[in-house]
């Protein structure tokens, strides 16, 4: 079922994306054209563009899709990403801009002066850049798969190549203007649809939002199983079969279908009666122990410690942001620190906004699509609400707009990533120039590519908030504490970010392996960052306090310089300039 | 103009400040067609020269700041972390429905932005008022002269 106006508008989005990277619009890597540029900038377009670059598939798709599987707990991931920021606003955003460090690396290398540290912090960009990426990859291959029809693999591939040839070719990123213009893109599309369906079908009994409510089907639906699908009931049911289901041929019979485990081939058409139980493919069933509107998320099959897996969350989420490597780019931009508090506090306001409207479309799945139940992929359930709830031309074409931006949301982070990870390779790793960056580009994005294949069966924000947790465990104590802690050595920092990240990164890779499905290991190792960031902040703490003899010289100069206000800077410093590459 | 004071080297941290003989200027303003003197003023040429002075002004700024943002993280934190906990330990709070809507979601889905939203601008506020008592104490003419 080809939705004609969702290809259109992915094509154009693409089409735009690489006509304007072709013009070889280019980031000007020396302070004093940023210092231009950031003269022109107001604080709004720069919050704009900053929020467009931030808002990813898992905010577009994932979050929706983990609330309508797992229950309300997934508000976590929409409340979390954007307290990350005013975590971001209250601890580091004027110092770090007034230090004027272009990467993460630079600051490492900057307020440490250790090249040691600085290759830590770029081994962590790439990994962090990489998860960040996966995510988005597999939005791309499961968008196109729902759109197209074609494999998985397919969007995946085109989404690599799409990038990587943009960013080698001169890349997109960079200009203010079109990331702002992603935000409000992005807005839209979810904005429009989550309004429109709301209006359309808002009105009416709320009785799957009921607390301890299974969801029924309000009134008789037929569900056609586009795939086959096992499917369990959780209440025996009456239904009209028209195709085969556990393994018997009916032909528009009425059938007693017992609770528990069933199977449909695809092509079968199922009637339910209003009242009957909503079935629910495995991917999309809650552990036992949890009903739908419970503020927690869980984690493992058997749904234990809820508290631990919720909070593990919530510390991941909100001191994450501060740790990701594309952000600090966007910062450079403001004029001086002032102006970097009022961009992220504009940044702030605009998430909660775009916010809104992801949990409306999850609502909306539950009360008014419940047959969306059976899909095998909670990821992909906002893409096919509109033409559910909505037959016929106005839902493609709400269809469509969501698909678009969900693809812009793919393109511009994954772009931004790329960079970032490009960027690092390229001179960190291999150092080289400008050459040598596409060639990274193209390495980077082909890395990224063949390894989003196989992590399909992870959903994208648990893919997303993962990144968070690695970023949480090993850049944010680094940033926290290199900008307020003036007795924190190289030793320490680089023992912090080490012991932090790769803690972080062992407990995920564990639980993509499998290793722990049930209680503590799950909770703990599922989301870490519970234990790991303070691990990293005390290592960090610890460390120096036992290395005190190899702080750095020079910090009271770098104290002066990131926390001293804009008005006394320019008296301070006769040369007045900012940091620059070394 | 207040004539600027050399910029010395940067102190090497673990070496003491300068000495505090250096503080002792006398520093000529103009101020239209006036002259004034200020003698011995703590203030901005002792943060320069990185005396005794100069270094305690910079962590009383540094402090203040940091109290600041501990603050208002501590605000936000204790927002955004007692709503599990104060969900778990009352089962009862869980089943409240507004509108026919369950709380968390009207919680969790609109009511905690605008508690976060009121954080950031109290901050932004509170932090531009800390760094303008700040110049006005270290450098009170040169903010003037500055506006």
């Amino acid at each position: 079922m080809l939705n004609v106006p969702a290809v259109a508008a992915i094509a154009t989005v693409t089409l735009l994306t690489v006509a304007v990277g072709a013009r070889g619009v280019r980031i000007a890597r020396t302070p004093d054209d940023f210092l231009v540029a950031a003269r022109e900038v107001p604080p709004g377009l720069n919050a704009a563009a900053i929020s467009g670059e931030y808002l990813s598939a898992a905010s577009f798709l994932g979050i929706a899709g983990l609330i309508v599987s797992q229950g309300l707990g997934a508000l976590w991931y929409s409340v979390g990403y954007t307290a990350g920021y005013l975590v971001l606003l209250l601890l580091v955003a004027a110092p770090l801009r007034r230090f004027g460090a272009y990467t993460i690396p630079d600051f490492a290398e900057g307020r440490f002066a250790s090249r040691g540290l600085r290759r830590a912090t770029t081994g962590l960009v790439l990994i962090i850049g990489w998860f960040y990426l996966l995510p988005q990859m597999k939005g791309a291959g499961i968008t196109l798969q729902l759109v197209l029809g074609t494999p998985y693999w397919v969007g995946v591939v085109a989404l690599g190549v799409v990038v990587s040839a943009n960013i080698a070719m001169g890349g997109m990123k960079g200009v203010t203007f079109v990331q702002c213009f992603q935000y409000w893109l992005k807005l839209c599309a979810i904005g429009i649809p989550a309004l429109v369906l709301l209006a359309a079908t808002g009105h009416g009994s709320t009785r799957n939002l009921s607390p301890d409510a299974q969801p029924v089907f309000t009134h008789r639906t037929t569900v056609q199983v586009q795939t086959s699908t096992e499917f369990k009931l959780a209440r025996p049911a009456t239904v009209r079969v028209t195709g085969t289901l556990d393994r018997a041929r009916l032909a528009d019979q009425t059938v007693f279908l017992p609770a528990g485990l069933h199977t449909a081939r695809n092509g079968a058409v199922l009637v339910f009666g209003a009242g009957s139980p909503v079935p629910a493919s495995l991917s999309m069933i809650q552990p036992a122990s949890t009903t739908w509107d419970s503020p927690f998320l869980t984690a493992g099959t058997d749904g234990t410690h809820p508290l631990l897996a919720t909070y593990g969350v919530i510390i991941a989420t909100l001191f994450g942001a501060i740790g990701l490597p594309h952000i600090l780019v966007r910062f450079y931009t403001n004029p001086d620190g002032g102006a970097a508090r009022r961009t992220t506090l504009i940044v702030v306001v605009l998430l909660s906004t775009f916010y809104l409207f992801p949990a409306v479309l999850a609502v909306l799945t539950r009360l008014r699509a419940p047959e969306l139940y059976l899909s095998k992929d909670p990821d992909s359930v906002v893409l096919s609400l509109p033409s559910l709830l909505m037959p016929g031309r106005p839902g493609e074409l709400l269809g469509a707009l969501v698909a678009a931006g969900a693809f812009a949301a793919f393109l511009s982070t994954s772009s931004g990533l790329l960079v970032s990870v490009a960027g690092a390779l390229s001179h960190d790793v291999m150092r080289g120039g400008v050459g040598t960056f596409r060639l990274c580009a193209i390495i980077a994005g082909t890395i990224a590519t063949v390894a989003a294949l196989p992590v399909n069966r992870f959903s994208l924000g648990l893919l997303v908030g993962w990144a968070f947790a690695i970023a949480a465990s090993s850049f944010c104590p680094l940033i926290v504490l290199g900008i307020w802690w003036r007795r924190l050595t190289w030793i320490g920092a680089t023992a912090g970010v080490l012991v932090g990240g790769g803690a972080c990164c062992c407990a995920i890779v564990a639980t993509m392996f499998g290793a722990a499905t049930r209680s503590w290991g799950a909770a703990l190792l599922g989301q870490p960052a519970v234990w790991t960031v303070p691990l990293a902040f005390s290592v960090m703490v610890v460390t120096s306090l036992l290395t005190q003899e190899s702080t750095p010289p020079h910090v009271e100069h770098m104290m002066l310089r990131m926390h001293l206000p804009e008005g006394l800077v320019r008296r301070t410093y006769h040369a007045g300039r900012p940091y620059s590459r070394a | 103009m207040t004539s600027p004071a050399e910029h010395g080297a940067p102190a090497e941290h673990g070496a003491p400040p300068a000495e505090e003989g250096a503080r002792r200027r006398k520093v000529v303003v103009w101020q239209h067609d006036q002259a004034r003197l200020q003698h011995d003023v703590i203030g901005l040429g002792d943060v320069q020269s990185d005396t005794v002075y100069g270094r305690l002004l910079v962590r009383s700024l540094t402090r203040a700041q940091l109290g600041l943002s501990l603050m208002c993280l501590a605000i936000a934190l204790a927002v955004i972390a007692s709503l599990p906990v104060i969900m778990a330990l009352l089962p009862s709070a869980r089943k409240v429905t507004v509108a026919g809507l369950p709380l968390t979601l009207v919680i969790l889905g609109a009511g905690i932005f605008p508690v976060l939203m009121a954080v950031g601008w109290f901050y932004n506020r509170q932090a531009s008022q800390l760094e303008a008592r700040f110049i006005d104490l270290v450098d009170p003419v040169g903010r003037r002269l500055d506006a």
